[in-house]
């Protein structure tokens, strides 16, 4: 069964806003709503992210760091749902100063008003692996790649790239692949034959043409992150697409799964400061501390994802390094935030609708 | 008037006036424009999303009505100490979150779930049924929690009617059948009416169903709100659904009222 432990390991959208909005978001406001009424300068600073062992990681490393230099409290909230801040924006009452969320969405929530500006004369953005944003900045990232059961599929059975997973022929079996457009695009492009490196602006015609080759053999459009691996376990799969977190999770709990490293999709997870902030100078400095090498590494090195800084690679336990996707390898695609920010309704629509036919 | 007072007040400060919020921002807010209307006319995939939820919502609705009429019938027969526990079994879904049993259906209906399982040890066949992740294991889902209502209001219909009509019945001659076509369910018809209102005013909204238990084609209305509200921020477009919804739950309540009003009891009335 899957828990709210596992639910909450690793950033992907939608499953995340809805869970992390649902129970846990609502103690977390109820708790976030008292601190706002302080109005001294320094703090404390509410910092909301998607709960669950990530944000416990984060909060034992990274807060614990800041609060211990600088003295100022940080009060944990969970559930960074963007309609919540728009909300908070809206009315003036706002909860949180410091939020952690993803990049698109965060982009669209720059423009709408709801994020300060990035300082970045406070935040340090030298060696940065991913692009810095206006309104954002990466601290880590995580990898999207292909999921198999090797009792099921053992070597040379399963597929190891986007071409052999779309190659029903070599490779056959149900596929599982998320019911939105983020990453299938980037995916169907891959298998038809374009290079990780030259994907954006992605050619939406041909990554739908290409989609539609898969769809017969798609048996699953998968709504949350964690039936990703439910699916799998349960034989109602074979291969998946899934998070390298989520699998490794999975792994530690003794399930029968694996994952494939080489051509994946890496995102970012970004964090931002909340427009109007009280706090806006010490919610810099939180955000500072995110992107401080040898913090994203006590980070990584408790939940195995990537970190942002190409520095903070020197401080990976070696078992957490060799499980990292490559950034630098010519495979492996690193997701463009910002084109999704400006096309992903329409994309999402189309895609919405392509699913329904 | 002097005892609705407070709920009125309530009702305009926390239902009205959100409510109307909600129908200005759909077109346009402080820029009017029926510009997301014309987007939900012109966008294929709005009016089949709509099309989906009103007929997944009609389908549980009525087979709702099928399984908890022979249950509230059921409860009313019973001495009522006994009827209580019967009726703590009928909450018990309720303890659950639905995302727990949405979940949960996986073990019964699923590929190597109870049914299947059983099904090929009985058969000795290899295949399966395919009862999940399509608009099956939705209609399922939705049954499962909608049942609850309809069974309460239906019963409450049914503890209304005095034993003395059925006895007249009786003592005149009219089998157990008659009574219960002739007597019996035409009483009951408002409390049917009223839980038909219910289960399909919830299942319109319903989402969390079609996305767990759902495949490919059965997102409804509510799923695409969700996405506005939540991914793309487009709070306009979001108000702009939400009041189709409402319209067409809207339409279908005049409708029950109409039926309720008119032809059912015209002839007694």
């Amino acid at each position: 069964m899957t828990t709210t432990k596992d639910r909450l390991d690793a950033p992907t959208r939608r499953d995340l806003l809805r869970g992390a909005g649902a129970g846990a978001g609502a103690l977390g406001a109820m708790a976030a709503g008292l601190p706002t009424l302080a109005i001294a300068q320094d703090g404390p600073i509410v910092w909301v992210a998607y709960g669950g062992s990530t944000q416990e990681a984060q909060k034992k490393t990274i807060v614990a760091a800041f609060m211990a230099d600088t003295g100022i409290e940080v009060i944990p909230a969970s559930g960074p749902d963007l309609a919540k801040l728009k909300a908070q924006v809206q009315t003036g009452n706002l909860e949180w100063d410091v939020i952690g969320v993803i990049g698109s969405q965060a982009i669209r929530a720059g423009r709408a008003g709801l994020l300060e500006k990035m300082d970045y004369s406070i935040v340090d953005t030298a060696d940065l692996d991913i692009p810095p944003l206006e309104y954002c900045a990466p601290y880590y990232s995580y990898g999207g790649g292909i999921g198999y059961d090797p009792a099921r599929h053992p070597e040379g059975r399963h597929p190891t790239n986007w071409q052999e997973f779309w190659d029903v022929e070599r490779f056959p079996g149900r596929r599982g692949l998320r019911n939105r457009p983020d990453e299938n695009l980037e995916m169907a492009l891959m298998a038809d034959g374009v290079a990780a490196r030259d994907l954006y602006p992605l050619d939406v015609d041909r990554a739908f043409a290409s989609l539609d080759r898969i769809k017969p053999h798609v048996s699953h459009w998968i709504a949350g992150t964690p039936q990703t691996i439910s699916l799998l376990t349960q034989n109602e799969i074979d291969f998946v697409f899934t998070y390298s977190g989520r699998v490794e999770a999975a792994q530690r709990d003794g399930q029968s799964v694996a994952y494939v490293y080489e051509n994946n999709i890496v995102t970012g997870a970004y964090v931002a400061v909340t427009r109007g902030s009280r706090n806006r100078d010490a919610a810099m400095r939180l955000v500072s501390y995110f992107l401080k090498p040898e913090l994203q590494a006590a980070f990584c090195n408790i939940m195995g994802y990537g970190p942002s800084k190409s520095t903070a690679r020197a401080h990976l336990e070696p078992e957490v390094l060799a499980r990292q996707p490559d950034l630098q390898d010519p495979g492996t695609a690193i997701t463009d935030v910002e084109w999704w920010a400006e096309n992903g309704e329409a994309v999402t629509t189309r895609f919405k609708t392509w699913l329904l036919t | 008037m002097r005892f609705i007072a407070p709920a009125l007040v309530l009702l305009v400060a926390a239902f009205l006036l959100p409510l109307l919020y909600v129908v200005y921002l759909s077109f346009g807010g402080s820029s009017p424009s029926l510009e997301k209307y014309a987007a939900i006319a012109t966008e294929p995939l709005y009016r089949q999303v709509l099309l989906n939820s009103v007929y997944i919502s009609v389908v549980s609705t009525g087979l709702t009505l099928l399984l908890g009429y022979p249950i509230a019938y059921h409860l009313e027969a019973q001495p009522p100490r006994r009827r209580t526990v019967l009726m703590i079994l009928v909450l018990m879904p309720f303890w659950t979150s639905i995302l727990v049993k949405s979940f949960a259906f996986t073990v019964i209906l699923g590929k190597s779930g109870i049914i299947n399982s059983f099904l090929q040890w009985a058969t000795g066949m290899e295949g399966h049924l395919p009862m999940l992740f399509n608009r099956f294991g939705v209609v399922v889902g939705m049954t499962h929690f909608l049942l609850p209502f309809m069974v309460f209001t239906v019963l409450a219909s049914l503890l209304t009617q005095g034993p003395e009509l059925r006895r007249a019945a009786n003592v005149m001659g009219a089998t157990r059948l008659t009574i219960f076509w002739r007597i019996i369910f035409p009483l009951s018809l408002p409390g049917v009416m009223a839980g038909i209102l219910i289960c399909m005013i919830m299942s319109m909204a319903m989402f969390i169903t079609p996305a767990l238990l759902g495949g490919r084609g059965d997102l409804m209305i509510s799923n695409l709100v969700e996405f506005h509200v939540r991914d793309t921020l487009d709070w306009e477009m979001a108000s702009a659904l939400a009041v189709c919804l409402l319209a067409i739950t809207g339409v279908f309540c005049i409708g029950i009222a109409r039926v309720r009003g008119g032809q059912l009891f015209g002839e007694e009335g």
